[in-house]
């Protein structure tokens, strides 16, 4: 506390002085604050230019020393030699297509079932929300045997159906789907009920608009997983024309071996990289908000 | 009456014809393939020879006995425990430096975000270039500065340490969400009280921040556990398992007495011991998360 002489000259102006001093150290610590993240903003980011970087030196150039960071005659060539070198653009219709169908059959299935389990008071309901709680702790990775030897039996390796039929139905994408079905309103259910709607009505007009972001959020999280994964689409393909990206990819590292064309390579990632980015741009908040979603307790 | 009954049985008629589709698909899929893979770890089976030969818990006891098996189970914890030591604090540490809802806050945020979008085996086929023993960017890097180059993947003592800093480039950003999302859950009023007693930044990060989120340590704790255990494209591109079995982890093991070997009992009873590890994570995560909620008054 000042003096009493302080008091009476500075009371009038506390209010107004204070702003001015938090102000100023607020500004000098958010300095330091952004200095930190560009850090490591730049730590993060160095990978992405690295790639870009490499795909863009032409073979001469690729090892030398020191590196060029700013390749001064861009080789683009390098990434025709990628999509001309394999069936790239094929692994990239597999890779998206399987995504797409895995991602709407897990919305179908998802959407009946959280409406049910949310909306239609029925008999074995709690059974029902049992067995697929129960399930969503089970990661898939330690059913691939079985499921291998499954679609050994339905003579379905290397097809489109062992890459999709395995994952149309999602615990997650239906325990999400519940929590976000109970947010809507009961009246307007019971209005739609009471002029003789059925429930595909409800669920398809009513319920599903209602919940768009939530059918966003879950479609952006698992497509994401799925056109990532290379461990499924690896043992269940055979054929060139099968292969998702991921596969692609993994095969041409392996291939290459001691030789390796790091320029075409990085390429071939750059656009592996390419359909997730342009994902993550339209979807970032679905995406983001997904995530965060999944570490809120109820 | 009559109607409600009708009513009654129409809405238990529908509710099992909007559940069954999914029922069925993890029944099969999920819930039955546990069954299907616990049965089949009390198998010899090769594929090859038409008739599995039931053996009981031969596998298991076979497992426990081999070598490789605990070297891969060690690797495993050290890869846990070297990734989730550096990723916890640094993801905290991130989020409270974004937390406040600025534009240029979200830009970084979808930054740091970004390499969990991206496929781990482009990135892990940048990373392999990255820390290339000859040209890599990393040891150019080492070379300025008059350091010695590393052979990194190709070193058995370095190998699975370049993974691991894969994993936490890969995942940092996506529990910077979570942590943000726990950070802004913490109501204002508490750190207001906490100013007016003239708590310093480390004091409020330490006594109000700390203990009021760690439902949300809990809970990355857990993925993170989730998520280190089940690495497998990232061993796959970068090194297969090698140099000399130095980055098998459990994961990979699983893979290469399953789809390489074709030991069909061996890979089921490792997959039964993963699932029953990770099933026991997740039943910690939720008892510790009942103990150490803090009731907000």
């Amino acid at each position: 506390m000042g003096t009493s002489s302080d008091v009476i000259v500075e009371q009038p102006l506390l209010k107004g002085g204070e702003k001015v001093f938090r102000k100023k150290r607020w500004r000098i610590s958010s300095i330091v604050k952004w200095a930190i993240i560009l850090l490591f903003a730049a730590l993060f980011a160095i990978l992405f230019w690295w790639m870009i970087d490499t795909a863009l030196l032409s073979n001469r150039h690729v090892f030398d020393y020191p590196p060029d960071l700013w390749p001064r005659v861009p080789e683009w060539s390098n990434f025709a030699k990628a999509i001309a070198q394999t069936n790239f653009l094929r692994y990239i219709a597999n890779s998206i297509g399987v995504g797409f169908l895995i991602v709407i059959g897990q919305l179908i299935t998802a959407s009946l079932a959280a409406y049910a389990i949310a909306r239609v008071p029925f008999r074995g309901r709690k059974i029902a929300y049992g067995v697929i709680l129960s399930t969503l702790m089970i990661p898939t990775q330690i059913t691939f045997i079985p499921l291998f030897l499954i679609m050994k039996q339905l003579n379905w390796i290397d097809s489109y159906q062992a890459l999709i039929v395995p994952f149309l139905g999602s615990a997650f994408a239906t325990f999400w789907l519940i929590q976000a079905f109970r947010q809507v309103p009961q009246v307007i259910l019971d209005a739609a009920q009471i002029d003789g709607a059925n429930h595909f009505w409800i669920l398809w007009r009513i319920v599903v608009p209602l919940s768009k972001s939530s059918l966003l959020s879950v479609a952006f999280l698992n497509f994401v997983f799925h056109y990532n994964d290379l461990f499924w689409p690896l043992v269940v393909t055979q054929s060139d024309v099968m292969r998702t990206v991921p596969v692609g990819l993994s095969y041409l590292i392996a291939s290459d071996g001691a030789g390796t064309a790091w320029n075409v390579l990085m390429a071939s990632a750059i656009i592996a990289v390419i359909p997730a980015v342009v994902l993550f741009l339209f979807g970032q908040r679905y995406l983001v908000q997904s995530v965060s979603h999944s570490g809120l307790k109820e | 009456m009559q109607r409600l009954l009708t009513a009654k049985r129409q809405n238990t008629a529908i509710g099992w014809l909007f559940v069954l589709p999914v029922l069925l698909l993890l029944g099969i899929f999920s819930l039955g393939s546990v069954g299907y893979v616990a049965y089949l770890s009390l198998l010899k089976w090769n594929l090859i020879t038409p008739n599995p030969q039931f053996i009981g818990f031969t596998n298991y006891s076979q497992l426990f006995s081999d070598p490789y098996f605990w070297g891969a189970v060690s690797r495993t914890f050290l890869y846990l425990i070297g990734t989730t030591v550096v990723i916890l604090p640094l993801s905290f540490f991130l989020a409270r430096l974004l937390q406040d809802r600025l534009r240029t806050s979200r830009f970084f945020r979808g930054l740091f975000f970004l390499p969990y979008v991206v496929p781990t085996v482009a990135s892990a086929i940048a990373w392999s270039w990255l820390f290339d023993g000859n040209h890599g960017l990393v040891n150019l890097f080492l070379r300025m500065f008059h350091l010695p180059a590393q052979p990194w993947l190709s070193n058995p003592n370095e190998a699975l340490f370049v993974i691991m800093l894969l994993y936490i480039w890969q995942f940092t950003g996506y529990f910077v969400v979570l942590y943000i999302n726990g950070l802004q859950a913490v109501p204002t009023h508490v750190y207001e009280s906490a100013m007016i007693d003239g708590a310093t930044t480390w004091q409020k990060i330490w006594h109000i921040t700390l203990p009021l989120i760690t439902p949300t340590t809990f809970f990355i704790l857990t993925m993170s556990i989730i998520f280190s255990f089940l690495s497998f494209d990232q061993v796959y591109v970068l090194t297969q398992g090698g140099p000399a079995q130095s980055t098998t982890t459990i994961i990979y093991y699983l893979y290469e007495e399953g789809f390489q070997f074709y030991d069909i009992g061996r890979s089921g009873a490792t997959a039964m011991v993963l699932f029953i590890f990770l099933i026991f994570i997740t039943f910690l995560q939720f008892k510790g998360e009942s103990k150490w909620v803090h009731h907000q008054m």
